[in-house]
């Protein structure tokens, strides 16, 4: 399994590096004697224009299983964001990250980033990560996440 | 949906106490014998026909009897097959699509051919599949090829690819396959391709799984599962490790009026309905009520009956852990007196005279709390009959054992051979029987509502909790102050009379509760 963990991440790197969409990044990290660690990637989100996350760039890591692309991997805001669907460690919950829902082994990190960043505008608050956002998502759902027109 | 003659048997009911069976038809007594308790389903499931016009089970059930098959993997299999087999000229589609058809509308032939009817096109595609897509078939040779999941490409590869035009190269299509094949997925398993929600059909799964036998044997299993699982008509034997699968086709809204109990061919006997033991002669909706009455109360009913009492005005349940007796309900705030109940304002001038014990208002007071105490009351009388017959039945159990060792005894004191004192242990199986049926015969007689027909009910509930005590103990002491033989003459007797009374009222609960005899109460 490991050899088509290899392969299909540095593939992933190669189509990112051809075309990926425009302000987001995803590298793999540097190991310690400098080689690229293809199991981690840091990555980043810019916020959508036109909503309260503009001209923000949300870090995250991309943490890769040995058993991917069979499972997911999994997507951790660092820092924390504050959303009804990212946990408290910055882990986030979203159906096409989970091996038993949506996950299908031939999603792409361009896939998993753009499902990441819609996910940002439009939470889901029928499957909440955390209590805080998503208690004041459920009272004030206009205010906190949507541009008043 | 009677017979598609490929079920792997028509199962006689095999008789509770199984030595003393009665049946004067010798030939379904032989049927019954070879059939319910032997364990070699490979003989079952591949010479089936030759047995099947020795019985109609029709013709000897008994009113609280129901219909039912147990079938082993084979017939579950044959039984998938003849269902689909059937519907393929219907649809005129593919066996594969058809199949995927019936599994998507949980078996339900007749809204899937209304909805196919009236837009075949859409029914396919909403199910997953594709309607006129070629059969799946294993491709190379293809310049062009790359699979998405590891990215392989070039014309030595051999792939897969179905109506959708996601094509994925074979190891990662098994691989894929495999890990959801093991989480106990089958036909619900989906194209890898990201968001597609085409449906990995059981052609194209056999094709690639072709050489992992052991995950193709899974998938299959998995197959059946879901078969059963399905269809409303079907269950598994809930006990441990049994294999088999029930077809009953007692329908849900039946269920209030029969108790649709099944005997699996593995000894289990059980009700198809809420795959609990079988709990004859209550029916599902009683007995689901009375689990949960029992959860909420029987622990701590009897706790509040020895140390509470209930505010006079609102029952709220108050303990009484100290101080005087001038009592302040927290809930109501009303204010009475702990000894007699009545209420505080008539006591403020002269507490220690409380002796106004035939004073209107304290004695209304008492009547409220005798009123729900007596509810409690009754729940309790039903109660402790109820557990104590499951006491008893699981007593029983420890019988047998002590019932073995009287019976190599009796052989060892008497001439008596093996098969002559058997009939002990056939009255121990008549014993444990009419324990279960006592113990739920309690809760039916808790909700029935008095009258008449009530009292008709307790008369049959009584003789036969008499019988079976009788019964018990002599079992229990068979030899005492009697000779073998008429201690053996003594519990034929016995235990052929507990048969009857214990079919009485059965019988009698049967027919009652389908001519809806009794009213029932919450």
């Amino acid at each position: 399994m490991s050899g088509i963990c290899k392969t299909r991440l540095m593939e992933e790197r190669k189509q990112w590096r051809k075309d990926h969409p425009y302000g987001f990044y995803a590298r793999p990290e540097k190991a310690k004697d400098g080689t690229l660690d293809l199991m981690h990637w840091s990555c980043g989100i810019p916020g959508k224009e036109g909503t309260p996350w503009e001209g923000g760039m949300y870090k995250c890591m991309l943490h890769f299983p040995p058993e991917y692309p069979t499972l997911p991997p999994k997507c951790q805001f660092t820092p924390p964001l504050f959303h009804p669907n990212v946990f408290p460690s910055g882990t986030v919950c979203l159906s096409i990250l989970n091996a038993e829902k949506g996950w299908k082994p031939a999603l792409t990190i361009k896939q998993i980033l753009l499902g990441v960043a819609d996910l940002l505008v439009d939470p889901n608050n029928d499957d909440p990560a955390q209590t805080e956002a998503y208690q004041m998502f459920k009272r004030d759902k206009a205010g906190l996440y949507q541009k008043s027109d | 949906m009677e017979d598609l003659g490929s079920d792997s048997g028509v199962q006689s009911q095999p008789d509770k106490g199984k030595g003393t069976a009665d049946d004067e038809d010798g030939a379904t007594q032989d049927y019954g014998d070879t059939y319910d308790f032997d364990d070699d389903d490979e003989f079952f499931g591949m010479d089936d026909s030759g047995f099947e016009p020795v019985v109609s089970s029709r013709d000897q059930r008994k009113p609280w009897e129901v219909e039912y098959h147990v079938h082993d993997a084979h017939g579950l299999h044959d039984k998938q097959e003849a269902m689909i087999n059937r519907l393929v000229p219907v649809l005129s589609v593919s066996k594969d699509i058809t199949t995927i058809l019936l599994r998507n509308s949980q078996w339900k032939e007749e809204s899937l051919v209304e909805r196919y009817l009236s837009d075949p096109d859409k029914t396919i595609r909403d199910a997953g599949m594709f309607p006129n897509a070629p059969a799946p078939e294993l491709k190379t040779g293809n310049e062009d090829f790359t699979c998405e999941i590891c990215y392989c490409d070039g014309p030595e590869e051999v792939y897969l690819g179905l109506g959708c035009g996601h094509a994925f190269c074979t190891d990662c299509y098994v691989t894929y396959l495999t890990g959801k094949v093991l989480e106990g997925m089958s036909w619900r398993i989906r194209c890898p391709g990201a968001k597609c929600k085409a449906l990995v059909g059981e052609q194209a799964a056999r094709l690639l799984l072709a050489n992992e036998p052991k995950i193709l044997e899974r998938y299959e299993d998995n197959l059946t599962r879901s078969f059963v699982n399905d269809l409303d008509s079907f269950t598994w034997c809930p006990a441990p490790n049994c294999e088999y699968g029930i077809e009953c086709h007692v329908p849900k809204s039946a269920w209030a009026t029969i108790v649709p109990t099944v005997h699996c061919r593995c000894g289990k006997a059980f009700c198809f309905g809420c795959n609990m033991d079988d709990h004859m002669p209550a029916p599902c909706f009683l007995v689901e009520k009375w689990l949960q009455k029992c959860k909420d109360d029987s622990e701590t009913s009897n706790w509040l009956k020895a140390n509470t009492k209930e505010c006079t005005k609102c029952k709220a349940t108050i303990e009484k852990n100290g101080g005087c007796n001038h009592m302040t309900c927290r809930k109501c705030a009303h204010e009475f007196c702990w000894v007699c109940m009545g209420p505080w304002t008539e006591h403020q001038q002269a507490y220690y005279q409380c002796n106004r014990y035939n004073e209107d208002s304290s004695k209304n007071a008492r009547d409220s709390i005798s009123k729900s105490r007596a509810l409690l009351e009754r729940y309790l009388h039903y109660y402790s009959r109820f557990s104590n017959h499951e006491r008893s039945a699981k007593l029983a159990r420890r019988l047998l054992t002590t019932t073995e060792t009287n019976m190599e005894q009796m052989q060892r004191n008497s001439s008596m051979s093996w098969i002559e004192v058997q009939f002990l242990s056939a009255a121990v199986d008549m014993l444990s029987a009419c324990r279960a049926t006592l113990k739920w015969s309690y809760v039916l007689a808790y909700y029935m509502e008095s009258d008449n027909q009530k009292l008709i009910f307790e008369n049959n509930q009584s003789d036969l909790e008499m019988a079976t005590e009788t019964l018990n103990e002599l079992v229990e002491n068979p030899v005492h102050e009697r000779t073998i033989e008429e201690a053996k003459r003594l519990i034929i007797d016995k235990t052929q009379y507990v048969k009857t009374r214990w079919e009485t009222l059965l019988r009698d609960t049967a027919q009652g509760l389908q001519e809806n005899r009794w009213k029932f109460q919450d």
